[in-house]
């Protein structure tokens, strides 16, 4: 620690820092219009000038460390004027008479210049108004009050050219080149904080520019639409489109995105109770100032007015609008009619991974109370096969690892559909950890993405053919075991399979995993959310990767498994899943085929959009007697409800979720609930009011004999059941406390780590046929997806089948032609987007395109991704 | 000397042999940029089939520094010396082969004559050219005698000898030796390069990078250029000097992309060295290991920055750094690097060979040794030569390039490329060492020299310069790239007419904020402005207060008018007229607005006039029909108006 003077007070601040972040840490003004907090200086827009005693002229701050007994000046007369002097040549390239003028403060965007500005040049109608960093600068600067506008009576270079037209053609950004001070925060921040490098620097000298890509619009590059560089930039150059004029938020409220299982701090700028921004925000130490394209723009994509704003009773055309309460007691009716008649075991209850631990947790309250054993979701098979494979091969699915370890580890094996996409900022961590690091990446994946490369070199980007990662995983696991130093200390080798040979192009692959073994390993895996047996496979694989390459009592601390949604964590702790005798999703939906399954309650939850084999999802919903939907938006499966209760948005709850790194995160209500909605919870609360008790039944915790859970007497109300979340909650911060040794005692302790075999991959189809691989695409709204919305991707960029391009010539199949995809008698028709992005001898479609649509081309009991036969339709 | 060095001299020896003691007749031709530009590559096939039926030799070379006289042809005869020619046409390529293998070349081909390189009877000696007279040539010795493209002509007249010593000696003595020399940076900064290297000895790492700096990007400056197109087996050794001086294995030739042919014959010096074993693995059989790469810049000026040349060399875009750390502590990919000129690099293998003492003989103490100089601008005759530091400019510039043609009267010198300053003809006598330039404001620079005469307007040419500077910002620093626009536009207005007696203050205050720019390129962005206010003032002066441009060439302050309204000329030059402002005069008998059509003889067709509103002063009128048009002072007619 030093001690160091700034403006006669003495401050502590590290030796070493960047003498800007003490100067603004200590509250002190200071124009910094380039700097980043943490990045090396950049040093171009020289407004930080300071004055040090002993050094000459007039330093940078930026550029300036702290040493002891420093004595700093940021107020006298030659900083100022220096100050003064470089804001003036930063204005005369900026529409900036505003910001000389004394009157900025009494104006009001309609009122008429006294000086006879262009509209379209003033600060008052600038959407960064008041939100703008030069902005402060020059005020701090006193450029206009100071009467010190230098350039006096020059035609300014801003109004003497024209200027270049602001890029508009994106959903997300827009990007006014002519507010632009050329400051490159928004280059360093794609090239440092985000690894992405759609942004550069072109030109030189007066042509000096921002440019993405080659300099075309931003949605013609390889930028992603994180909004990192918006977040950094210091006027109005790079600002969110939606609610651009609106966006100055009343209040900020820090809450968790709900749009993967990263679960990203986010804060939401809210004005007059609507949400008009989202921000990153300070609390998940994984994703820290970074969140992605759907955690920054999810948000606008489902309107109040796209959600469901009254209860109503009846299917489809008859539906009728009706008093919530009426509904629910209209509904609880039937329900227990039908429980009177059929007994328990003829309802159903599915349970989300979109809902919160609280809300979980007074469904399974409910269901308990109802005796009703027949409880699941959607994706509950997929999250089943995760925990069965964990628990396999550790004895636990606690597992101890930590996310914040992606970034500093040494070699990393990424197995994922697209991780880029699925959870997208896991994905810059793991860019980080090469470009910062150095680590070696290998990248598993079923397509070519961003991963691929920061992966070591192209034969470390795999992608089957057949989507088969776990096959590939298994044989690298193979691979390594084959080393004889790595099989010393494990169990349980012998009696499996050698794969090594099994896949081809692997050997660099597999040397290099030998090579860097020795260091901080980490295995990211997020499973197949198509196919259940795919993802236990994976997540088998994957385990086995871990022992092997980190050993048997690090592994569970260098495996991540990602699921595939918000609280799929919190779901499976929860014990949301079948309980004695009970049916998973596949059964109930085959019961209500049959007609042995009567009731359903799905709260939060969406077969149509998450179950494969949508054609006969719809038929088992259409069976029922009595479909209570209780969800956010209208959907096919509301269409199908004979009672929907409206639910709040995420961005209007208060709760809890469990993200993929076990973290409880808190949902914090920051946007007002649409008009004639109800929470979750509540309504779970009024119908078990409504319904009677059948039995208390003891619950216990994934197995965990004792300290069982006693349900409540009184209807599960909130409050209830906040009080038993913090028992869980403690319960979670007990296992971080204790560094998760709960979770790796077993694996220390018992022979329970082992390696699992992996099944091969069944032969595929007609030789003909291609693969059909599909995952979740970075830029579909699930809530639009579920509307059907066909502006669920505002972008476009996933509304269309990918294939190689020998597949498509051999099928005579033209870029942007429509083809058919026909599987397990199903047939989809969408334009063909021509890439070697996918392998050959596979096509790639997003699993959320056309609400769910390609879910009708899969079957949840299949072991393999589908082939499906791909051709050109007939026009 | 080693043996494996002997064994090489030798062959090479056998090799250049019929080269450098020819029993034929030996034709070599100047094929450098400048000459090839001249048509020296024309000249050079018209030569071949002639001089394969004279039985002569015909010989590629690099330039002797007489651009003007370009395409330069020398002939050695057995026996009777060499005789330097030109310019030699190449539709002459006949007749001159012809006086020049004849009987009595001092004769018969007198006019292409110029001088005898080696003594030839008749012939009037090379050394006795003003231009040459006043020359040391070293770094130049074999530059125009030696074939670039072969490198065993190089290692016959000495090439890699000094490579040789210097593998067998401590670094550190080599950095000692260098350092004694007092060899100084000779892009322009002037830092002793044995100093520098030593920081780089220093520096910790298994990987330390050499880089040469042959971005020349200084408009006027092409001392590298020849280097390397005429000698470029002396970059390579002063460069795996440099290499082992440094503990460096591993160097980057950095050459802009302007410079193709330099790039080629650099390329192909480089494979031939390796061939030999001249650059790779144990070199010499001492055990040293060092090799080169050619990086090509992509025309950016600031990339001869070093921090900017090594970004550039990085691969990533080419913006100067911020220092520190320098880069003799993290440079090239993050490693302990050096960055010298290519005319630094190539004085080293001199010194190593001939000592300190020897390179001491000539130059000054500030500045030891000699210097390329490449002069142009209002001269008889530009070109490139090496003089000894300390020699007055006047000698240079006046002598030796013969100071302006057509009799006018020298007004100023631009040294040091754009970023140099600009100093006034009463200047001339000042030494060629950097402390008197430094003094004077301005920088001496890697080299070029361009004079003007009275007929240029040092307004304008202040414009140029810091126009080029603005171009050339690399865009990080604000004051840099914003500020150099500011004064661009302050001179654009003065030019334009509209100087005000505040614009000496602006100006002043946009050196000041320069100065707050982190690199050299900024920093040194204002030093033409200074040498226009500091020597130039009266000129500017005129063009503030009086609307006046002396010389004539500021848009705002001056007009073109018509004085010969008939001329044919001028009807030609109607169709150039980008802007179509030569127009006939609309009816006859309306007064003549200017008063200058009575000399217009009557040949029926209409007198041409200049529209003035439309005119943009582009001199193509004045070009074309001299006769026709002049030029006045704008303010003249504004007074005539009142």
């Amino acid at each position: 620690m030093a001690t160091i003077t700034i403006n006669g007070r003495s401050i502590e601040a590290e030796v070493g820092a960047p003498l800007v972040e003490v100067i603004k840490n200590s509250g002190f003004p200071i124009s910094n219009l380039c700097y980043l907090d943490g990045l090396p200086p950049y040093a171009g827009c020289r407004t930080c000038a300071v004055e040090v005693e002993g050094m000459r002229g007039l330093p940078l701050s930026c550029t300036t460390t702290v040493m002891d007994g420093m004595v700093v000046r940021t107020d006298t007369p030659e900083v100022t004027e220096m100050r003064q002097e470089v804001l003036a040549v930063i204005l005369a390239n900026h529409s900036d008479r505003c910001l000389t003028c004394h009157r900025i403060e009494h104006c009001r965007t309609g009122e008429i210049c006294l000086r006879d500005n262009e509209v379209t040049h003033r600060c008052v109608t600038c959407s960064k108004n008041y939100r703008c960093e030069l902005q402060t600068s020059c005020d701090a600067a006193d450029v206009g009050r100071a009467n010190v506008e230098p350039y006096l009576d020059e035609a300014r270079t801003y109004y003497r050219f024209q200027q270049p037209e602001p890029d508009r053609a994106n959903p997300f950004f827009e990007f006014d080149p002519q507010m632009c001070i050329i400051c490159t925060r928004c280059v360093r921040a794609c090239d440092d904080l985000r690894h992405t490098t759609a942004i550069t620097l072109a030109g030189r000298g007066f042509s000096t520019r921002i440019a993405f890509g080659a300099g075309g619009q931003i949605d013609e590059s390889n930028c992603d639409f994180c909004g990192a560089c918006v977040d950094v930039c210091p006027t109005a150059t790079l600002m969110e489109a939606p609610n651009k004029w609106v966006a100055r938020p009343d209040k900020w409220v820090t809450t968790t995105c709900t749009e993967c299982s990263m679960g990203c701090t986010i804060q939401m700028g809210v004005r007059d109770g609507r949400g008009v921004q989202v921000r990153p925000g300070n609390g998940n130490d994984v994703s820290r100032s970074q969140i992605c394209v759907r955690g920054r723009f999810g948000y606008d994509q489902t309107r109040d007015k796209d959600r469901l704003r009254a209860a109503s009773i009846g299917r489809g055309e008859d539906a009728f609008e009706q008093s919530g309460e009426a509904v629910v007691e209209h509904a609880a009716a039937a329900l227990s009619a039908l429980i009177d008649q059929h007994g328990p075991s003829a309802v159903g209850v599915l349970g989300s991974g979109q809902a919160t631990l609280e809300e979980l947790y007074a469904l399974r309250t409910l269901a308990a109370r109802l005796g009703v054993v027949n409880l699941d979701s959607s994706l509950g098979p997929i999250t089943a096969a995760i925990g069965e494979a964990l628990n396999d091969a550790f004895g636990s699915e606690h597992l101890p690892a930590r996310l914040t370890s992606v970034e500093s580890a040494d070699l990393i094996v990424a197995i994922g559909d697209d991780i880029s996409s699925s959870n997208n900022v896991l994905g810059v961590r793991i860019k980080d950890a090469v470009a910062n690091n150095g680590a070696s990446l290998i990248s598993i994946s079923s397509r070519r993405n961003p991963l691929a490369e920061y992966a070591v070199d192209d034969a470390h980007a795999i992608h089957p053919a057949n989507g088969d990662l776990a096959s590939v995983a298994q044989a690298l696991a193979s691979s390594v075991l084959k080393d004889l130093d790595v099989r010393t200390g494990l169990t349980a080798v012998e009696g499996l399979a050698d794969m090594s040979g099994s896949v081809d192009g692997i050997e660099s692959a597999a040397a290099t995993l030998l090579r860097r073994r020795g260091g901080a390993v980490a295995i990211v895996v997020a499973p197949s959310r198509a196919n259940a047996s795919q993802a236990g496979a994976q997540v088998r694989a994957a385990s086995n990767l871990a022992i092997a390459l980190a050993g048997p009592a690090d592994a569970p601390a260098a495996l991540h498994v990602l699921p595939p949604e918000a609280n799929s964590v919190g779901l499976r702790d929860l014990g949301i899943a079948p309980g004695e005798g009970g049916l998973d999703i596949g059964g109930m939906l085959e019961a209500a085929r049959s007609g042995s399954l009567k009731a359903l309650l799905v709260a939060r939850d969406n077969p149509v959009l998450l179950h494969p084999d949508r054609a006969a999802t719809i038929a088992a919903l259409d069976a029922l007697d009595c479909l209570v939907v209780i969800d956010e938006v209208e959907s096919e499966l509301s269409q199908r409800a004979t009672h929907v209760l409206p639910d709040v948005s995420a961005f209007a709850k208060d709760g809890h979720i469990t993200n993929a790194d076990r973290q409880i995160l808190r949902l914090r209500s920051a946007a007002a609930p649409q008009r004639g909605a109800g929470t979750l919870i509540s309504w779970l609360a009024e119908l078990a009011a409504r319904l009677p008790a059948v039995e208390t039944p003891t619950i216990t915790e994934d197995g965990d004999p004792g300290e069982p859970i006693p349900a409540p007497q009184q209807p599960a109300d909130e409050r209830e059941a906040r009080a038993a979340l913090a028992a869980l909650d403690n319960r979670y911060e007990a296992l971080a406390a204790a560094g998760a040794t709960q979770s790796r005692m077993p694996i220390n302790g018992a022979a329970t780590q082992r390696f699992l075999a992996v099944g091969d991959i069944g032969a595929p189809g007609a030789e003909q046929d291609l693969t059909l691989l599909s995952g979740r695409d970075l830029y579909t709204d699930r809530l639009s997806a579920a509307r059907g919305d066909v502006n669920s991707d505002l972008l476009h960029r996933s509304g269309s089948v990918q294939i190689h391009p020998a597949d498509a010539a051999a099928r005579n199949i033209a870029d942007g032609a429509k083809v058919s995809l026909s599987a397990n008698e199903a047939q989809m028709i969408l334009p063909a987007e021509i890439t070697e992005d996918v392998p050959q001898g596979a096509v790639w479609a997003s699993l959320l395109h056309d609400g769910g649509a390609l879910q009708a081309l899969h079957r949840a009991e299949a072991d393999s991704p589908p082939t499906a036969e791909v051709s050109p339709t007939p026009d | 000397m080693s043996n494996a060095y002997d064994e090489l001299r030798e062959a090479a020896e056998l090799a250049a042999a019929p080269r450098r003691a020819p029993e034929r007749p030996l034709v070599r031709v100047d094929l450098s940029t400048s000459s090839i530009a001249a048509e020296a590559d024309r000249l050079w096939e018209a030569l071949t089939p002639l001089a394969a039926a004279r039985d002569a030799d015909l010989v590629r070379v690099g330039t002797l520094g007489l651009s003007w006289l370009e395409p330069v042809v020398e002939v050695e005869r057995p026996g009777s010396g060499a005789v330097v020619y030109g310019p030699v046409r190449p539709e002459e390529a006949a007749a001159f082969l012809e006086a020049a293998l004849g009987e009595n070349p001092a004769e018969d081909a007198a006019a292409w004559l110029i001088g005898a390189r080696l003594p030839s009877p008749g012939v009037a000696p090379l050394a006795d050219h003003p231009f040459w007279a006043p020359q040391q040539r070293r770094l130049m010795r074999l530059m125009g005698v030696i074939d670039p493209e072969s490198i065993d002509e190089a290692i016959a007249e000495g090439a890699y000898e000094a490579l040789d010593r210097a593998v067998e000696m401590e670094p550190m003595a080599i950095c000692d030796l260098v350092l004694a020399a007092g060899v100084g940076g000779r892009g322009g900064g002037g830092f002793p390069a044995g100093q520098k290297w030593k920081f780089l000895l220093g520096a910790p790492g298994p990987s330390k990078y050499l880089v040469c700096n042959a971005d020349e990007g200084d408009p006027g400056a092409f001392v590298n250029r020849v280097l390397m197109e005429s000698d470029p087996h002396l970059v390579i050794e002063g460069m795996a000097i440099a290499g082992k001086a440094t503990g460096s294995d591993y160097g980057f030739i950095y050459i802009r992309d302007e410079y193709p042919l330099s790039i080629a014959r650099m390329q192909l010096a480089l494979e031939q060295a390796r061939e030999r074993g001249l650059l790779g693995k144990d070199i010499f059989g001492s055990g040293f290991d060092f090799d080169l790469e050619i990086t090509r810049g992509a025309g950016s000026y600031v990339c001869g920055e070093e921090t900017g040349l090594i970004a550039s060399v990085e691969g990533i875009r080419g913006m100067p750094k911020i220092r520190p750390p320098f880069p003799a502590q993290r440079g090239v990919f993050d490693q302990p690097s050096n960055v010298n000129n290519t005319e630094t690099y190539a004085n080293v293998p001199l010194i190593v060979n001939r000592g300190a003492n020897w390179y001491r003989e000539y130059g000054t103490e500030s500045d030891p040794g000699t210097k390329m100089f490449s002069i142009s601008g209002a001269l008889e005759r530009p070109g490139i030569l090496e003089v000894p530091f300390g020699m007055g400019m006047d000698e240079l510039l006046l002598g030796c390039g013969g100071g302006p043609p057509d009799g006018y009267a020298p007004k100023g010198i631009q040294p040091g490329g754009p970023l140099g300053g600009l100093l006034p003809a009463s200047d001339l006598g000042l030494k060629l060492e950097r402390p008197p330039f430094t003094e004077r404001g301005v920088l001496l620079g890697s080299g070029g020299l361009i004079l003007f005469d009275e007929r240029a307007s040092a307004v304008d040419l202040t414009k140029y310069f810091s126009e080029f500077c603005e171009d050339e910002s690399c865009g990080r620093c604000t004051t840099c790239h914003g500020g150099s626009q500011r004064l661009v536009e302050v001179l654009e207005r003065i030019l334009h007419g509209d100087g005000r007696e505040e614009d000496l203050e602006r100006i002043g205050a946009i050196d000041k904020t320069l100065q707050n720019a982190n690199c050299l390129h900024g920093q040194f962005t204002p030093y033409a402005v200074r040498g226009l206010v500091n020597y130039f003032r009266d000129e500017l002066d005129v063009h503030i207060e009086s609307k006046r441009d002396p010389a004539q060439v500021a848009p705002g302050l001056i007009r073109y008018l018509v004085s010969d309204p008939q001329s044919a000329a001028l009807r030609e030059a109607q169709a150039f007229c980008p802007t179509a402002a030569i127009v006939e005069r609309p009816a006859a008998g309306e007064p003549a607005e200017d008063g200058d059509a009575e000399a217009a003889a009557p040949t029926g067709m209409p007198d041409l006039m200049i529209d003035d509103a439309r005119c943009i002063r582009c001199d193509v009128c004045r070009e074309l029909a001299p006769e026709a048009v002049r030029v006045e002072d704008r303010v003249i007619e504004l007074l005539s108006v009142v």
